[in-house]
């Protein structure tokens, strides 16, 4: 028999709920790293940091992906995803709370996101899966970074043409 | 009478290349991949036409030739080499060793065709 | 296979360009004999090389042209403009090949058969005149078939060097060979000839004199010669008449200088095998090999420079600039620790990096003179096209850009020509109305002047008319009728979005892309773009572009604790502003200029101003100022995009990363001015 595709995760803290990723999207995650603000940005736009000598966007994913609540009070990190694009590679930071730990799962185990949920917006979600942490709501990474994109490239070019 | 010809050239695609333009020719050819490779080839052999590569591994081009005019039945052997190499410096350490002629790679094939049918001549 | 492949479509690509800059040449100058030889000699490596690919149709086509060309070489048919101008689509066709694999395109069929059949037809013709006229009827000159020029003599000295059997050559062959040419007299030297006690049989001692007569062509001669070096045979074309009057042949003689012949014997030997008295003073056109190889070395030069991948470079230049600050950050904590030793290597590794960098970002200029081709090839096609006679003369073609802005700078450039051929240059008829030389003058000029590079591009057709841009303006509702222009207000209207004033849309410049997205361009190069016309004196087009895209020199300020880098070329003064200044105005040099307060701007006014300095800056010779809280100190940024989503910010074109680590943001000037020209307002969905 054919054994069932695995792949591996990095499951995190977004406020109270324990999310995860797929590591082939994660180059690195950062710990007191100086976020910069930049004036005059889209509001999902937590600032800029210096990563490797490139410049990388953090965002806040609870504004970017509609979601209610923010992330703690307390000392944050970073997490750095690399996305394949046509040219060459995207790189876009996350602030997360705390990095809880990597798993794998085959991906037969994963169960279907619910259709509602508080904390967060099934749309982005791939799937949900179970550790002895308890649910893992799974990101899917290539839609959560492309598809918000559009818009706001939209939302600039109607504003330039305004003029 | 029909000739033999030893194509040295590290690269598999280059040799077919070589052999490739050889079709119009009545020979055999050999192949190595290497200059201690094609040296082996010269014992107990009777080869008209020597072409080799110059840049390769463990025996480059230079080197072989050098030791294959020293085997007194080759020292008048026609030598084509044939590279990529553009440098004066390694033209005349060919020359030193005494290449019959210098081949740029990639190579005008009518021309190539030509320089080895003089060769066997 | 496939490596090679690869190689053989760069290799025979490179022969295109080499073609097209021939034929480019040919068009502003006469044609020689080498053109000629060069033609034929690019088409023939293309047929051979193609043939061995199997690339049939370039192989087809490559031997047509090898053909014609063979036909002009030998002064059987005369290289019209026709023939130039059939090249040209053929080397377009060429391109076409090689990029897709010898593949014609559909739509390229037609292009295809019709450029062989003219060439077949141009072969054809040829050779059918001559079989009608025969023989006897033609010109002296010209030889009575193709293939066969007239015979010739030439003088061969053939002496290979002593090794000549050692590496594998029978000397004696040549004279199977040549005698498969033609007629050969050959009188042996036998001086080097040593004592029998000190003969070598593995070596070579014998020299000739050979003389032949052939109708063979020069190169099939040297062919003969293949294997041997260029030191070793020397062939010379002797005039009819007295040979001894042929300094290069007395030189070379060899049975003269050594006595073995006295002149008279040796004009009685050619005189045999010529048949022909010698008679009449001779004209001395040597060939000699060592020329064409020197004229050939030349024109490689020019087309063969070391080839890096772009983005090989690009990441030097970040893993330079990565290492200027993380040697800034090495500064900073050595300043802590106050150590002597490291003091002075930090010193030391400072002037290192600096000449690192500066090395590393010349790597990247590249000569203008790389986007002249294209310009020559626009203006070629399209004078033909809209039947205008014009001369395109460049200056300063070496003057060195950023391999970034001169990739970027193709596009605007062609479209400024197109502009100068379409509406610019008048026809040859027009022009001789206007008392104007028939043949226009498109001038492309070139200068490097401070840290920016300037380019004209400067033609003397009808110029620019405000009054027709003025109409076309108010037609397309791009200014009220009422309202008053000054002069270069109205001819800067060209820059407008969506402005055209070509009555219908030609197929030149119109398509609805206007002068707008040229000068968007060159701005967004940070780079300004100007016209100044003259009324039937002509137009110029006036780029300033930075040397670089990739470092820039700034002067770093404080705006609400946010490091802003303000690009230097911009700064005119900085001064002392009043505390709170309410005003939208300030006085400057006795006018009064505009007030932008970065603060208010970066937090939508909410912001306590704290700002007290003005820094007045200039753009297209208007002033402003720009309030901002402190200035920092100079800083010579490295220029990083500033990361996914924000590649369209309001009003930074990027960031820099300082010594600290920490970053900066530098300030696009043309999008501050235009947003505030647009009250500052850039929307307000989803921007904080």
């Amino acid at each position: 028999m054919e054994k069932p595709k695995k792949n591996t995760y990095l499951s995190f803290y977004l406020g109270p709920t324990l999310f995860g990723a797929n590591v082939k999207y994660i180059l690195e995650v950062l710990r007191n790293e100086q976020i910069t603000d930049i004036p005059r940005s889209a509001d999902f736009i937590k600032g800029i940091i210096n990563f490797r000598g490139e410049i990388v966007t953090v965002v806040d994913f609870f504004k970017k992906l509609n979601m209610p609540g923010g992330t703690g009070k307390s000392q944050k990190i970073i997490i750095v995803f690399e996305l394949p694009d046509k040219n060459k590679s995207i790189k876009i930071g996350v602030e997360a709370d705390k990095v809880r730990k990597v798993f794998e799962m085959p991906d037969n185990q994963l169960k279907p996101v619910p259709e509602f949920g508080k904390y967060y917006n099934p749309e982005y979600l791939t799937g949900v899966a179970e550790t002895s942490d308890g649910f893992v709501m799974l990101f899917n990474i290539e839609k959560v970074f492309s598809e918000n994109e559009v818009q706001i490239m939209n939302v600039i070019q109607t504003k330039e043409t305004k003029k | 009478m029909k000739k033999t010809i030893l194509i040295v050239d590290d690269f598999e695609n280059t040799r077919k290349v070589i052999e490739f333009s050889l079709k119009n020719i009545e020979h055999q050819s050999l192949m190595a991949g290497n200059g201690k490779e094609a040296l082996a080839l010269f014992d107990g052999r009777d080869i008209d036409l020597l072409i080799t590569d110059l840049n390769m591994p463990f025996m480059d081009g230079i080197e072989l030739v050098k030791n294959v005019r020293q085997i007194p039945k080759y020292m008048f052997m026609p030598i084509i080499m044939l590279t990529t190499e553009r440098s004066p410096e390694k033209q005349q350490m060919a020359n030193d060793v005494k290449v019959t002629t210098w081949v740029q790679k990639p190579f005008d094939a009518l021309r190539f065709v030509k320089i080895i049918e003089k060769c066997l001549k | 296979m496939e490596e090679f492949r690869q190689g053989f479509v760069e290799e025979a690509l490179q022969l295109a360009e080499k073609l097209e800059t021939i034929l480019i040449e040919l068009e502003t100058r006469d044609t020689s004999l080498d053109d000629i030889q060069d033609i034929f000699r690019i088409m023939h490596t293309l047929k051979g090389s193609s043939a061995m690919f199997a690339y049939k149709n370039t192989e087809y086509l490559a031997h047509a042209l090898e053909d014609v060309f063979n036909l002009i070489r030998n002064n059987t048919l005369q290289l019209s403009p026709e023939i130039i101008k059939l090249v040209f689509s053929a080397n377009d066709v060429f391109k076409d090949l090689l990029a897709n694999n010898d593949n014609v395109g559909n739509e390229h069929v037609t292009n295809y058969n019709q450029i062989i059949d003219k060439i077949k037809s141009i072969a054809s013709a040829v050779v059918s005149i001559n079989s009608q006229k025969g023989t006897g009827t033609m010109n002296q000159a010209i030889p009575d078939k193709p293939e066969k020029t007239s015979e010739r003599v030439y003088y061969i000295l053939f002496k290979p060097d002593s090794d000549v059997l050692l590496r594998g050559i029978t000397p004696i062959s040549i004279f199977d060979e040549l005698a498969s040419l033609g007629q050969v007299t050959s009188i042996p030297c036998t001086d080097d000839v040593p004592l029998p006690e000190d003969y070598n049989a593995s070596l070579f001692y014998l020299a000739w004199d050979i003389f032949i007569k052939t109708k063979a062509r020069f190169d099939e001669l040297e062919d003969c010669f293949l294997f041997y070096l260029e030191h070793e045979y020397k062939i010379l074309e002797l005039q009819p008449g007295d040979p001894t009057a042929n300094k290069e042949f007395m030189a070379s003689c060899l049975s003269l200088g050594k006595g073995n012949l006295t002149p008279n014997q040796l004009i009685l030997k050619i005189q045999q095998l010529t048949g022909t008295p010698v008679e009449g003073t001779l004209e001395n056109k040597p060939l000699t090999r060592n020329e064409t190889i020197t004229k050939n070395e030349e024109r490689r030069n020019v087309f063969e420079s070391i080839k890096v991948d772009s983005f090989k470079l690009d990441e030097l230049i970040n893993l330079v600039s990565d290492l200027v600050t993380l040697h800034s950050r090495l500064d900073i904590i050595s300043d802590e620790i106050k150590h002597e030793g490291l003091d002075k290597s930090l010193r030391q590794l400072s002037k290192l990096s600096k000449r690192f960098r500066d090395n590393a970002l010349e790597l990247r200029l590249i000569p203008v003179k790389v986007l002249v081709l294209k310009m020559q090839r626009l203006i070629r096609d399209l004078s033909i096209e809209l039947n205008k006679d014009v001369e395109f003369i460049t200056e300063g073609t070496n003057t060195e850009l950023d391999k970034n802005i001169i990739s970027r700078l193709e596009g605007p450039l062609l479209h400024i020509l197109r502009n100068c051929l379409d509406h610019g240059i008048e026809t040859p008829a027009e022009r001789i109305a206007c008392n104007k030389p028939q043949k226009g003058v498109i001038r492309f000029i070139a200068f490097c002047s401070g840290s920016n590079v300037y380019i004209q591009i400067q033609d003397d057709g009808k110029g620019i008319d405000p009054e027709a841009i003025r109409q076309a303006a108010i037609e397309q509702g791009l200014i009220n009728k009422n309202e008053q222009t000054g002069r270069q207000e109205t001819i800067n209207l060209l820059f407008a979005p969506g402005f055209s004033t070509a009555k219908s849309i030609t197929n030149i410049s119109g398509r609805g892309v206007g002068l707008d997205v040229v000068k968007k361009e060159i701005t967004a190069m940070r780079g300004e773009i100007d016209i100044e016309s003259e009324k039937n004196l002509g137009t110029s087009f006036t780029l300033k572009l930075p040397l670089t895209l990739s470092i820039i020199d700034t002067l770093m300020v404080l705006v609400n604790f946010t490091k802003i880098l303000i690009p230097r070329e911009h700064i005119v003064s900085t001064e002392i502003g009043k505390e709170a200044e309410l005003t939208e105005n300030i006085g400057f040099n006795g006018r009064v200029i505009p007030l932008i307060k970065l603060g208010d701007e970066f937090s939508e006014g909410q912001c306590q101003p704290s700002g007290q300095i003005n820094v007045i800056i200039a753009q297209y010779d208007k002033y402003y100022a720009l309030k901002v809280d402190k200035i920092i100190g100079e800083h010579q940024a490295v220029v990083k995009p500033l990361g996914h989503y924000n590649h369209n910010h309001g009003y930074f074109s990027g960031a820099s990363i300082l010594g600290d680590g920490s970053l900066a943001f530098i300030l696009d000037i043309n999008k501050v001015i235009s947003n505030k020209r647009n009250r500052g307002n850039i929307g307000n969905f989803n921007i904080k």
